[in-house]
Parts: C-alpha cells; sequence; structure tokens
C-alpha cells in the first residue's frame, strides 16, 4: 500500500499559515486574558 | 520570430536549499517576534518624528542649479523620447527592444530601488515635469504672468495615482501577460501607452499646476516618491541635505489615497508574483468559466486576471484594516482614520521588499542587457551598434538560483523589521506609555507575519 502523496505539494500552503495563526492566537489569548484581569481588578459596586 | 520577457518572475530554477522553503517562512517568523520584543523592552521613546536635516552645503548648488535642472529635465525627456520611438519604430521583439527593458525593467524597478537609498532620484529627470516647467516657463516669457491652475480637489488626493498604479500594472502583467497566452506586452502598445500617458499628464499639468499633479496625480512621482521618503538624502529649501533613513516616511500619507498607493504597490507586486505560480490554478478556472459563457480564450483570460489584480489589492488592504481595527481596540487610541491614515507608512518598506524579493533577479539580468545591446541597438534591428556592445549577452550565471532565493528571504525579513519598527515608533506617539504602544502593536505584528510568510510562499509556489 502506498501512501496518497502525490498531491502533498498542493497543501504545501498549510505551513505557511501556520505562523500567521500561531501569532494571531497568541494576540487572541493575551487580549482574553488582559480583559479577565481588568474585569477582576474593576472594584465591586 | 519573437521572443517574451519572462517578466512575471524573472527567472525559474531550481534552488538547492538546506531545509524546506516554508521553513524559511518559520524562520522570518521568529525574526519579526524577536524583534518585536526587543522594540518593546528598548524602544521607548518615538525616534522617526525627527529628520534631523543637516544641509550637505555648498557643493548641493551645483547639482541643484538651474543649468543642472536643465540638464537633468532633457535627459529624461530625450530616454523618454527614444522608449516611444524604439517602441514605435523597433523590432516586436521585447527583449531586443530598448522601449520594453527601460519603461519596466530601468524605470519601474531601479527608480523604487535607488529612491530608497538616495532618496527622490526620480524628480530631476521627470519628463513630464520638466516639459511643464519649461511650458510654464515659456508662458511667464510671453504672457508675463504665472498661468492660472484649477483648485486641486482634496478629496480626490493620490486616488488617480492609486488607479494609474494599478493601471500601469495591468497594462503590463493582465494585458501583456494575461497567464501563459502567447500575447506578451508588445514594444507597440507599451510606446503607444507612454504616449497616451504623457498627452494626459501634460493635459493634467496645465490644468492643476506641474508640482501640484506631481505630489498627488502624477503616478510615477508619487509611486517613487513614496519609496524615496525612505532614503537618505533631500532637498528642503532649494538645498540638498541629508536626513535620517526611515523618518521622512512619517509624514507621506498625509493626503487622501495615501494608503491606497501602498496597498496598490503591495497588491500588484503579489498578483505578479501569484499569477502563474499560487493562483495559477484558480485563474485558469475563472477564464475557463469565462470562455464557456462565450468570451474568447484571451478576453477571459484577461478578466479572470482583472479580478484577481483586484482581489489582491482587496485582499492586501483587508489586511491593513484588520490590524488598524486591532490597534483601535487598545485603550487610549485614537480614530479608525487616524490609524489607517498613521500607520500607511509603515507598508512602504514592505512595498519595498516585495519589489526587490520579486524582481532584484530580473533587474540584475536585465539591466545587462540594458547597458550591452540594447544601448547599441535601441530598435533591435541589428543595423546599430553605437558602443560596440550590440552582441552582448546576458551572463546568467552572475546568480545562481540559491542565492536568489536568500536575497529573497533577506529583503522580505529585512523589509518588515522596518515595517514593523516604523509601527512601533509611531505606536509611541498615540500611546505615550510604552506599555500600551507595544500592545497596540501585536496587530501589526500578524500583519507583518502575514505579509512575510505570504510573500514567501508567492515566491516558493513561484519557484516550484
Amino acid at each position: 500500500m502506498t501512501l496518497p502523496l502525490a498531491h502533498l505539494g498542493h497543501f504545501l500552503w498549510i505551513f505557511y499559515i501556520l505562523p500567521v495563526i500561531i501569532v494571531i492566537a497568541g494576540i487572541v489569548r493575551s487580549t482574553i486574558k488582559e480583559k479577565k484581569s481588568a474585569r477582576a481588578e474593576e472594584p465591586d459596586d | 520570430m519573437t521572443f517574451y520577457l519572462p517578466f512575471a518572475h524573472a527567472l525559474i530554477a531550481r534552488q538547492d536549499l538546506p531545509i524546506p522553503a516554508w521553513l524559511f517562512a518559520w524562520g522570518a517568523s521568529i525574526v519579526l517576534i524577536v524583534s518585536f520584543f526587543a522594540l518593546s523592552v528598548a524602544w521607548r521613546q518615538p525616534r522617526f518624528e525627527q529628520e534631523n536635516w543637516r544641509s550637505l552645503g555648498a557643493g548641493s548648488r551645483l547639482l541643484l542649479g538651474v543649468p543642472a535642472q536643465v540638464l537633468f529635465g532633457l535627459i529624461g525627456v530625450f530616454l523618454l523620447g527614444l522608449a516611444i520611438y524604439a517602441g514605435l519604430r523597433g523590432t516586436e521583439a521585447p527583449d531586443r527592444n530598448f522601449a520594453l527593458t527601460f519603461l519596466y525593467v530601468t524605470a519601474w524597478l531601479g527608480f523604487p530601488f535607488f529612491s530608497a537609498l538616495l532618496g527622490d532620484i526620480f524628480r530631476p529627470v521627470n519628463p513630464w515635469r520638466a516639459v511643464g516647467r519649461m511650458a510654464g516657463a515659456g508662458f511667464r516669457a510671453i504672457a508675463g504672468q504665472r498661468s492660472a491652475h484649477l483648485a486641486y480637489p482634496k478629496a480626490l488626493g493620490r486616488w488617480p495615482a492609486a488607479i494609474g498604479l494599478l493601471a500601469v500594472v495591468w497594462l503590463e502583467v493582465v494585458y501583456g501577460g494575461s497567464g501563459g497566452v502567447a500575447v506578451g506586452l508588445a514594444p507597440e502598445p507599451a510606446a503607444t501607452a507612454a504616449l497616451v500617458y504623457s498627452a494626459y499628464t501634460l493635459a493634467m499639468m496645465a490644468l492643476f499646476g506641474v508640482e501640484e499633479w506631481c505630489e498627488r496625480g502624477e503616478v510615477f512621482s508619487v509611486y517613487f516618491g513614496m519609496f524615496s521618503r525612505l532614503g537618505y538624502f533631500n532637498v528642503r529649501d532649494g538645498r540638498l541635505g541629508r536626513r535620517r533613513p526611515l523618518s521622512a516616511a512619517g509624514c507621506w500619507a498625509t493626503l487622501p489615497g495615501s494608503v491606497a498607493v501602498v496597498v496598490a504597490s503591495i497588491a500588484s507586486t503579489s498578483f505578479d508574483g501569484a499569477q502563474d505560480g499560487a493562483f495559477k490554478g484558480w485563474i485558469e478556472s475563472a477564464a475557463g468559466w469565462f470562455a464557456d459563457r462565450g468570451l474568447s480564450l484571451l478576453d477571459a483570460t484577461r478578466v479572470s486576471d482583472t479580478i484577481f489584480l483586484l482581489l489582491c489589492f482587496a485582499g492586501v488592504g483587508l489586511i491593513y484594516q484588520l490590524g488598524v481595527r486591532g490597534m483601535h481596540g487598545v485603550p487610549g487610541a485614537p480614530s479608525l482614520d487616524k490609524l489607517r491614515v498613521g500607520f500607511a507608512h509603515t507598508l512602504i518598506p514592505i512595498a519595498l521588499a516585495y519589489l526587490v524579493a520579486h524582481y532584484f533577479s530580473l533587474y540584475v539580468f536585465q539591466e545587462q542587457a540594458q547597458f550591452t545591446y540594447l544601448l547599441s541597438d535601441p530598435l533591435g534591428t541589428a543595423s546599430t551598434d553605437l558602443f560596440g556592445t550590440a552582441s552582448a549577452g546576458i551572463d546568467f550565471k552572475l546568480l545562481s538560483a540559491t542565492s536568489i532565493w536568500y536575497v529573497q528571504v533577506g529583503a522580505l525579513v529585512v523589509g518588515h523589521v522596518g515595517g514593523l519598527t516604523l509601527a512601533h515608533d509611531r505606536a509611541l506617539v498615540y500611546w505615550p506609555d510604552y506599555r500600551r504602544a507595544s500592545r497596540s502593536q501585536y496587530w501589526m505584528l500578524a500583519v507583518m507575519v502575514t505579509f512575510t510568510c505570504f510573500g514567501l510562499y508567492l515566491l516558493s509556489a513561484g519557484n516550484g
């Protein structure tokens, strides 16, 4: 049995988009974290 | 027999890389992330808001005097005239005719490259400005007064230049290229376009004034002038001086339409790189769809190419707009419009990086032709040998495919780090608290990483 690797080249773009996804995920995560901590610091009425 | 230049991607050859090409995108992204954190820690005051301009002294008078200006203007007019004449009267073979290499390689690529280093070197040799100024001087001498001009509509800003920029690229890569259909941009349409553009430009200069039109609507002045803002030298109050490189970019985008100019520059280079690479399959599918509906194959390809060129423009604009929206979410942010205009100059180093990455090898190889057989035999008819170099050729071994790849990667990394630095510097103006300024730049980091990876993907797909 051979793996269907003939068209692997068509999916190389995934390797190029991964750094972008990682950076955006990091930004979204840190933004959510900052908003949560800002909410926690707000004094209770 | 007709030859066609490989304008779209320069030369395509296999590289001998120690790691897969996509790993370079990862490496470049890591460089950007490290640069981002280094800027956040070490760069806490804006440094590019002041140009630190210093006069070069009396020597500059020789370069800026009337005789020199007339001489430079005449050189520009002569070269444009020669290109038009060669295009109309010379051989149809683009690689043997002076017109195409001069217009689309020597001038179109050379001025951005050298302007980014030296400053606005196009201004003194701009043939339309020279003719316009001579006509203005003639009018003053005859009428005894300055010619009156219409007030330029403020809202129009640099939009005519942005649209003109896309039109110039369209002529080359869509009308002339059309995705592998053997049309190629022949010298004659290029020369005709240059004539039409000359008439249009001179008419606009007559309407709105020479300097006004050069600042806003003249495609080449605006486009090359944009890159010159990165350069070392400039003229102020009639004196030549030096300034801090990159520092003049910050005040470039104040006119409406400036964002569109720099976005059009990145988009057109992206499209040129993707036309026969990353987007080839999609463009062919779309062309097939149009052909099925009755268009000829040539028209279908051109319509499809045009759509993808506009999609590239929209895509690049959207990525930038997302970065601006991200910044807008940071407390203390100015309005969206102010952010959009205020950070547009950070895209100029990216536009330059894309140009170098995509056309560096084409420029090196074609300039060998330009300064040997094309100068000796401008018409390409084998009837002249002005400098004895008409039989010279291009040395394609001058650059290896691997060295071209390293230049491409290096240009993209340096350009994006430059953009990131300018963005960080501008953020410190809008958010005096450096922590907030750094926080605002998370999204510009994402923009830079996106453009870097996209650029490398286009190059690797084009070479594949």
